[in-house]
């Protein structure tokens, strides 16, 4: 009798297969040989063992073991149960298998599906097809990370096999073997087991049978039925690309090279390119004329960025006109197009003295180098692409002696004033025999001096400034202690408005007689203009009149007639000039009863409605609120007070067309005459006072001595060069960078590459380089590296130095705008869109309902109408709680406030102010960047309209509250202490400031806050005077060792040092910032008086 | 209702003329084959086709001009441009006012959706949610529901047209429905100056108010009763898988079931059951109309567009391209 012990070939038989190992049959049977009986049409099979005794069999069973005795029966194979409530079995089709021991003998269990397998073993006879197939199928799906190996030997099949070992097995193959593909068997395992299983099976004893094979240093295949076939542990695999030998099925063909004898002949033409800059103007003698207006309008700065060359050649004479540009000075170009007409001529990238008309550019692009031999570049100083009908012509331009526009001019008495009175003022009482030809004071009427007379003055090279002449005539003491006498008048009236928002009408009317008699009449018409704005509508004649004088316009009051107007109103271009004297003519019709006939109004009106006029708003909203009071027309009132107050909301007053001549003239004087000022005071405004300051620095950090061979000297010395360069002092910057480029090579690599950068930019600051021009630089320079970490830290210091960093740098940091009003909204709408934005669970972010807020009130801003400003800002504030992330909602606050603060509305700007401080003062705000920057707004807005004291409400507030992060605290004071200097309240600003730099030096905070303060602290004294900076710089640069850091970088170079530095001169080197607050200043009053003229004269005529 | 019998003599011709049909049709078209092919076998399979893909790449026009080519009633067609704001009312039709006032709550569906044989939904994912139920409804059993009852429709065919299928859960449900999608991509690449002559002739042809492609060798009813015998064909045998004995070779089979396993486990695109018994018969209509018999290796090409995803599209069209490939070499 045989016994068996039954396995059903289920997860079940794990049990009883443990069951079986553990009893001493088990143990003592499981290297004994066994047999197997298969069921062939089901999973079933019974273990036997020849050595199992029938006293063995009965134990097993009582241990729940399925335990059978097996009988053949009318060639089945039938077994019964040893005990009673198992089932037995009879199996039509079986077969048995033999095996040497226990584990080898059990059949793996089938796993139901398609399992994922960690790592499959295809394995094959090598003479068959299946190797190539697989291995090519393997290639297509681009698994080229599968090995092979080959098997021969005793245990191994006869014929030895090929196996191809894959890890993440594509599931298509696996598949496709399990099929019967190719004859290919597939076995799986997990983990690196030695015991790979038939892949969709499992041994019923994985971890013991491969726990046996780990210990005998084997590896075993399992197929399905349970027979092994080991191999040693270790394979000799080799990557599936040298099992293969790839062949191409292709005819050969060789070529060779030899050298090219063939040119072609490529035309280089101009063709339409991106819109830029001119920076270089070839003018005739009769357009260099033509730039008079603009040097009238341009300051001495202005000027002084502008050379003329002369030139002459086959084509008669002609003038170079070029433009310094200079980092961070509005460009003059348009202006100088605009003037003459022409467009100009720009730089070409890459080649520093090809210009090209501007607009256009040249194809096909060359290489430098043959662009440079094909025209001559080296040999040149400057060439010029220009064009005509006739295609491009080349003008070569060997040398050229250019000249700062300021020495090609003769100033005449209206310029310069102060310091012709001093001279006039010394002449008649020190030099009784000398008399000053004074062509301006001589003249009957304000007619201009013919063309080609001032031309001769224009072009006199060297021109003498004042014209000193000697003259038998008699002294007049009395006519010049009356000009005494009218220059003193014009100072103490021009002080009093300076302050800007004078309203007195009186105050300007005397103003302008005194200009007038002095032959000023530009200034004369601004103060005639502000006169009759003040004195609203109806106008007196005798300001209109004046005003005409003022402007030369033709005729007077009444006796102006139809024909000037009209010729004036349908003009295809008006200059500037020609469209305040229609306005002044206009003015004067309307003061003196005849008003213009309608249809010259029909006209005119729209002029003076564009935003964009380059007159005045205040002329603009004289004429306008003049007719519209004589035609009693109150729709056309008020779509004139939508239109100028919207332009004013979008634009602000411009500087160029708003400020009268004189307020610049004096902000740019004022404290010149004050004796208890210091010298350095003095010339705080001048390009020369930024210049001896930063000697001054420069003098202090050279004292202390900066050692060769060093990094950070040099680093010292690169950035006091560019600042240099800014102002002008190359030599001086060359002087300071020449050691540096003697001891290069000894520098690491990065430092290497970072003072050629810098030294690049010292030459883009002195060509005044496009910033594509240097985005190429850097592109240029990081190519350079070839070692990642080298190129990283040439990177890490180019992108966050201030000088280094290309415009796409900055651009990382700026965030577009995303939110987007629907196409068509009318403003009426706005406020109801703004509240579906707003509304609770409208399930917009935080950063789009803020937008939705600024969006909205610039639109309603815009449209002039305070009623929809009103609606916009009713709509906003209940949904401003709503926006969680604070910075956010600071931003939509500060929009709420530009708009409160243009309605006037003080309870909603109180509550919108109290919100910005709340937001300060609480710990979930994350970053104060975005909160600064509100915080800016907000002051800028509250200046504009007139909130001055609001705005120092805010200031004070916010300087007594405590942030929540050190570097939010320090960057918040800076704006305070800036927001108070721009005020006039430079007690608290200073105090401010200096407790700010006290903190910042006094090295409390941790390194990269304090950098970051350093540069907010340098970054506010720009609205300092100079002599306030230079005095809190030298602390700076005493205490430069307290900006340190730890980054990887730091091997190289110190950041942190550098940035301060970087922040440090450029903050000194900086003329402009000052400058612009004060003129803004004078500009903020001006347009709140403007502002509320425009609604009271609205107001009367609409009986508001 | 065709019987077996009565289409038997005459299935020959419909698919040759099915087959003349697309094939002009492609004659109008630049690099659009692979579209044409996929719309004209949904046609005759009923199943909802959806072209994917960006803004200028033919959707509309092919379906327009498939539409034409079958010589419809205007009534018979129905073309929608869906929207956030689309209501219901304005594809499945107005509510019956004086009906309402009954307290009867039925749409007038005359010349909308629901009484139209072909329609064309652009921008399918972007209508709300009660038009996607809806048509969920119509697109699983044929019917949408009028005041409370359960109305057949007679859509026989729907094709819909998107930029993009949107990620979200809410949408996979529809997505579903459509078994097979096609990636629309822009072709002035590779045909540059095929494009500008085609598009010059169908300017041409508009300018002059022709429509050469109205012409198609098939009709409606050709399609009809290309669908009736198919459905009869499957369900002639009355034994289960006999049909896929008859017709799907069983090492095809094996290859159709080693690619959508493959295409779940490794790239995790979602099969479901229903979606699998569809292609199935996709299949078998394919090859059919192809070859007029069994399936063959090539037919398995249609599994190229059973992704679900926008960025699933390309992928599974290019490993099933490869699958087949090694299948076909092996």
């Amino acid at each position: 009798m045989v016994f068996g012990v039954q396995l059903a070939g289920t997860a079940a038989d794990g049990a009883a297969l443990a069951v079986l190992m553990e009893s001493s049959i088990g143990s003592a049977l499981a290297e004994s040989p066994w047999s197997l009986a298969i069921e062939i049409d089901g999973a079933g099979s019974v273990l036997v063992s020849p050595e199992m005794p029938a006293a063995w069999a009965e134990p097993l069973a009582l241990r729940g073991l399925d335990v059978v005795t097996l009988t053949e029966v009318d060639g089945a194979l039938v077994g019964a149960p040893l005990r009673d409530g198992h089932a037995g079995l009879r199996w039509g089709r079986w077969r048995w298998r033999a095996a040497p021991r226990l584990l080898e003998a059990l059949r793996p269990r089938r796993i139901a599906g398609e399992p994922l397998a960690e790592e499959a073993l295809f394995v094959m006879r090598p003479d068959s097809p299946g190797p190539r197939r697989l291995l090519e199928r393997l290639l297509l799906l681009e698994r080229g990370d599968a090995q092979v190996c080959s098997f021969v030997g005793v245990d191994a099949a006869e014929h030895g096999c090929f196996a191809v070992r894959v890890k993440a097995p594509p599931m298509y193959l696996l598949m496709a073997a399990r099929d019967g593909e190719d004859d290919i068997a597939v076995y799986a395992r997990a983990g690196g087991s030695p015991l790979w299983v038939a892949w969709s099976y499992e041994h019923p004893l994985a971890g013991a049978a491969a726990a046996a094979l780990g210990r005998v240093g084997q590896v075993a295949l399992c197929d399905g039925e349970g027979a092994w076939l080991r191999t040693d542990a270790q394979w000799r695999v080799r990557g599936i690309h040298d099992a293969v030998a790839p062949e191409l099925v292709a005819g050969a063909v060789a070529l060779r090279s030899v050298e090219p004898d063939l040119r072609f002949r490529v035309r280089l033409r101009l063709a339409p390119g991106p819109i830029c800059d001119a920076e270089l103007w070839l003018l005739s003698p009769g357009q260099l004329l033509e730039l008079e207006p603009l040097i009238d309008a341009c300051t001495a700065d202005e000027l002084g960025r502008l050379t003329v060359g002369r030139l002459t050649g086959d084509c008669g004479t002609v003038y170079l006109l070029r433009e310094r540009v200079r980092p961070g000075a509005a460009r003059m170009a348009v202006r100088v197009s605009d003037t003459l007409g022409v467009p100009g001529y720009a730089q070409v990238a890459g080649a520093d003295n090809l210009y090209i008309p501007s607009g256009r550019r040249l194809v096909p692009l060359l290489r430098r180098d043959d662009l440079r031999a094909l025209l001559g570049l080296e040999r040149a100083h400057t060439v010029v692409i220009t064009e005509d009908r006739d295609g491009p012509k080349v003008v070569t331009i060997a040398e050229v002696d250019e000249a700062p526009l300021q020495r090609w001019i003769d100033y005449v008495a209206t310029d310069r004033r102060l310091e012709l009175d001093r001279l006039l003022e010394r002449s008649v009482f020190e030099f009784p025999e000398v008399s000053i030809a004074w062509p301006e004071l001589q003249r009957a009427a304000p007619e201009r001096a013919p063309r080609e007379a001032r031309a001769a003055k224009v072009l006199t090279k060297p021109p003498a400034r004042i014209e000193v002449v000697t003259a038998e005539l008699s002294v007049d003491a009395e006519q010049a202690a009356q000009l005494r006498a009218l220059r003193e008048r014009a100072r103490e009236l021009e002080r009093v408005v300076i302050a800007g928002g004078c309203e007195d009408i009186a105050v300007w009317r005397e103003l302008g007689e005194v200009k007038l008699a002095l032959g000023e009449e530009d200034e004369a018409a601004d103060c005639w203009q502000l006169a009759l704005l003040h004195g609203g509508p109806p106008y007196a004649l005798v300001d209109a009149e004046r005003l005409v004088l003022a402007m030369r316009g033709a005729g007077a009051g009444a006796g102006i007639s139809d024909d000037a107007l009209i010729e004036l109103v349908v003009a295809d271009r008006r200059t500037p000039a020609d469209s305040g004297r229609l306005a002044a003519m206009l003015v004067a019709r309307l003061a003196a009863g005849r008003p213009p006939p309608d249809e010259v109004m029909q006209l005119a009106l729209p002029v003076f409605l564009d935003p964009r006029l380059p007159v005045p708003r205040r002329l603009a909203w004289t004429v306008l609120a003049g007719w519209h009071h004589h035609a009693r027309d109150r729709l056309g009132v008020t779509r004139a007070k939508e239109a100028l107050l919207g332009g004013i909301n979008v634009r602000g007053l411009s500087e160029l067309h708003d400020l009268p001549r004189f307020v610049r003239y004096a902000l740019t004087r004022e404290g010149e005459e004050a004796e208890t000022e210091a010298a350095e005071a003095r010339g705080d405004r001048l390009q020369q006072g930024q210049l001896l300051a930063l000697e001054a620095l420069w003098h202090d950090v050279y004292a202390a001595g900066l050692p060769d061979l060093d990094a950070r000297a040099n680093y010292l010395r690169l950035i006091f060069a560019v600042g240099f360069a800014r102002l002008g002092a190359r030599s001086l910057a060359q002087e300071l960078v020449a050691p540096i480029e003697l001891e290069l090579d000894v520098h690491e690599v990065p430092n290497r590459a970072l003072f050629r950068l810098y030294m690049a930019r010292l030459a883009h600051e002195g060509s005044g380089g496009t910033s594509e021009v240097w985005a190429e630089e850097v592109a240029r320079a990081l190519a350079g590296q070839r070692e990642a970490k080298h190129r990283a830290a040439v990177q890490w210091l180019q992108r966050r130095s201030l000088w280094l960093r290309v415009e796409a740098d900055e651009a990382l940091v700026g965030r577009p705008t995303r939110y987007e009003l629907p196409q068509g909204l009318d403003v009426g709408g706005l406020a109801e869109q703004l509240a579906r934005e707003l509304a609770p669970g409208s399930g917009n972010f935080d950063f789009i309902l803020a937008e939705a807020v600024d969006l909205c009130l610039r639109r309603a801003l815009a449209s002039g109408s305070e009623a929809v400003v009103a609606e916009v800002l009713a709509s906003a504030e209940p949904g401003l709680e709503g926006i969680q992330i604070l910075s956010h909602r600071a931003e939509a606050i500060a929009a709420c406030i530009h708009g409160a603060a243009c309605l006037g509305d003080d309870a909603l700007l109180g509550r919108l102010l109290d919100g910005l401080v709340a937001i300060v003062r609480s710990p979930q705000l994350a970053s104060a960047q975005e909160l600064t920057r509100a915080v800016e707004r907000g002051l800028v807005a509250l200046r504009r309209f007139g909130g001055i004291e609001p705005a120092r409400g805010l200031l004070e507030a916010l300087a007594g509250v405590h942030a929540q992060t050190a570097s939010d605290r320090v960057r918040l004071l800076a704006t305070v202490a800036s927001g108070f200097v721009q005020l006039g309240e430079d007690r608290s600003a200073d105090a401010l400031l200096d407790q700010l730099c006290d903190e910042v030096l006094a090295g409390g905070f941790d390194y990269v806050t304090r950098a970051q303060a350093g540069m907010a602290v340098a970054g506010a004294l720009r609205h300092w005077p100079n002599v306030a900076r230079i005095e809190r710089f030298r602390r700076f640069l005493a205490g430069l060792d307290v900006f340190r850091d730890t980054f990887t970088a730091g091997r190289y170079y110190e950041t942190h040092r550098i940035l301060i530095l970087e922040a440090v001169v450029d903050s000194l080197a900086d003329s402009k910032t000052r400058h612009s607050d004060r003129v803004q200043g004078f500009l903020d009053h001006e347009e709140h008086a403007l502002r509320r003229r425009i609604v009271r004269d609205w107001g009367e005529l609409c009986g508001r | 209702m065709w019987t077996l019998e009565q289409l038997e003599p005459e299935i020959d011709d419909i698919r040759a003329r099915i087959v003349q049909h697309r094939r002009g049709l492609k004659e109008y078209f630049v690099a659009r084959d692979e579209e044409i092919d996929l719309a004209i076998l949904c046609a005759c399979a009923q199943e909802p086709l959806l072209l994917v893909g960006p803004p200028g790449t033919a959707k509309s026009d092919l379906v327009v001009k498939l539409t034409e080519s079958l010589g419809l009633e205007t009534s018979d067609y129905f073309e929608y441009m869906l929207t956030k704001f689309t209501e219901p009312s304005e594809i499945l039709g107005p509510i019956d006012i004086q009906l309402l006032k009954e307290g009867r709550y039925v749409r007038r569906t005359r010349g909308m959706l629901p009484d139209c044989k072909v329609a064309f939904l652009d921008e399918i994912f972007k209508s709300n949610s009660a038009i996607l139920n809806t048509l969920l409804t119509i697109l699983n059993e044929r019917k949408f529901y009028q005041d409370g009852q359960p109305t057949p429709v007679g859509l026989v065919m729907l094709f819909a047209a998107t930029n993009d299928i949107p990620d979200q859960t809410e949408l996979e449900a529809m997505a579903d429905r459509f078994i097979l999608k096609i990636e629309t991509r822009p072709v002035k690449d590779r045909h540059f100056a095929e494009l500008i002559d085609a598009g010059v002739m169908n300017e041409a042809y508009r300018a002059a108010g022709q429509k050469p492609w109205a012409r198609g060798a098939a009709t409606l009813s050709d399609f009809l009763k290309f669908k009736r015998f198919m459905d009869l064909s499957f369900g002639a045998s009355r034994e289960p898988g006999r049909d896929r004995e008859m017709w799907f070779p069983r090492p095809v089979f094996a290859e159709m079931r080693r690619i959508v396993r493959a295409l779940e486990t490794e790239d995790k695109v979602m099969v479901s059951d229903r979606k699998l018994v569809k292609l199935y018969k996709v299949i078998r209509t394919q090859a059919f109309l192809n070859h007029g018999g069994a399936v063959q290796h090539a037919d398995l090409g249609l599994l190229a567009y059973v992704g679900n995803r926008r960025d699933e599209l390309p992928v599974v069209a290019s490993k099933v391209k490869a699958l087949l490939g090694l299948g076909a070499g092996g």
